[in-house]
């Protein structure tokens, strides 16, 4: 068992007289009105918040409609040109190999 | 005190009149809760309005209206914790010289002589606060609940919602700080 030193009791008696100097504090006339009017004033703040929100969202939507609208009426040129142009390279390439090989194979069959 | 849980649901529904009903049949006693947790009599119904404006914005998230009174002392206790940080920060380690907890302690003996109880009170509530500032401030919260308010481990686990040991382990830690800067400002007024 753990022995409370003088010091232990002492501060048992410090925290009890601390109790007795705090005073109990009455409410004032102001309390109501003054928490009513703290209330009112984040019920303010949040309005003045939520309205700020939907307008940005509503401007972020037109903005969005907008963009779309412009792209789909001035379409771009195709993009992927180049690539077309390499992928028919790349076919005709292919074609002249395998015309190569087909050749090979044939004069191989002929001997 | 148990409040009528029906009033605590007409409040939830939003009824004005009985959040109204609900702030004047409590606030006396979060006033005094408030005013032993901070020490500060001037700013004790700031506080008290900070506790009654978070539970008209949170009173719908409380699930059964008999848990008001555990819920109104937890928003107490949260309101006093934010009350002690912002106040750290205005004067930050004003408190930290020992040789004012001595000077202090002394007013306090002084003023008992003296018979002049606010000067009395107001140094034993200053050197209380010199003693506690060496422990954070949910600690602090925690042993003036102990102490001070005199709750039950039982009652702290109800409000903090933490086990029975851990609650001990940290009321145990901060009571040893808190003795060992007692210890210390008694040798030197010696």
């Amino acid at each position: 068992m753990i022995r409370m030193s003088n010091h232990d009791s002492q501060l048992d008696e410090v925290f009890a007289a601390y109790r007795a100097a705090c005073p109990e504090v009455e409410p004032g006339r102001s309390f109501m009105p003054g928490l009513w009017a703290r209330i009112e004033a984040r019920r303010r703040a949040e309005a003045v918040f939520y309205r700020w929100a939907n307008s940005f969202a509503g401007a972020a939507a037109a903005v969005v409609l907008l963009l779309g609208l412009l792209l789909y009426q001035q379409p771009q040129p195709l993009p992927q040109r180049a690539y077309i142009e390499k992928l028919t390279d790349e076919i005709s390439e292919d074609h002249f190999l395998e015309a190569a090989y087909l050749a090979q194979a044939s004069s191989n069959k002929g001997r | 005190m148990i409040l009528d849980p029906q009033l605590v649901a007409r409040a939830q529904a939003g009824d004005e009149a009985a959040f109204n009903q609900l702030v004047g049949l409590s606030r006396k006693r979060v006033l005094s809760i408030v005013s032993r947790l901070i020490g500060k009599p001037e700013d004790v119904e700031d506080v008290a309005q900070d506790v009654f404006l978070r539970l008209f914005y949170s009173l719908n998230q409380l699930s059964n209206a008999e848990l008001f009174d555990r819920w109104l002392y937890r928003l107490t206790v949260n309101a006093a914790y934010d009350y002690m940080r912002k106040a750290r920060r205005r004067k930050e380690s004003r408190m930290a010289d020992l040789s004012e907890a001595q000077m202090m302690m002394a007013d306090a003996l002084a003023g008992e002589r003296q018979g002049k109880t606010d000067e009395r009170q107001s140094s034993l509530r200053d050197f209380v606060h010199w003693l506690l500032s060496g422990v954070n401030e949910e600690d602090r919260i925690l042993l003036l609940l102990k102490e001070v308010e005199g709750l039950s481990i039982r009652e702290l686990e109800e409000i903090y919602g933490a086990n029975e040991s851990a609650l001990k382990v940290r009321l145990f830690r901060a009571r040893q700080r808190v003795l060992k800067a007692f210890e210390k400002s008694k040798e030197k007024n010696d």
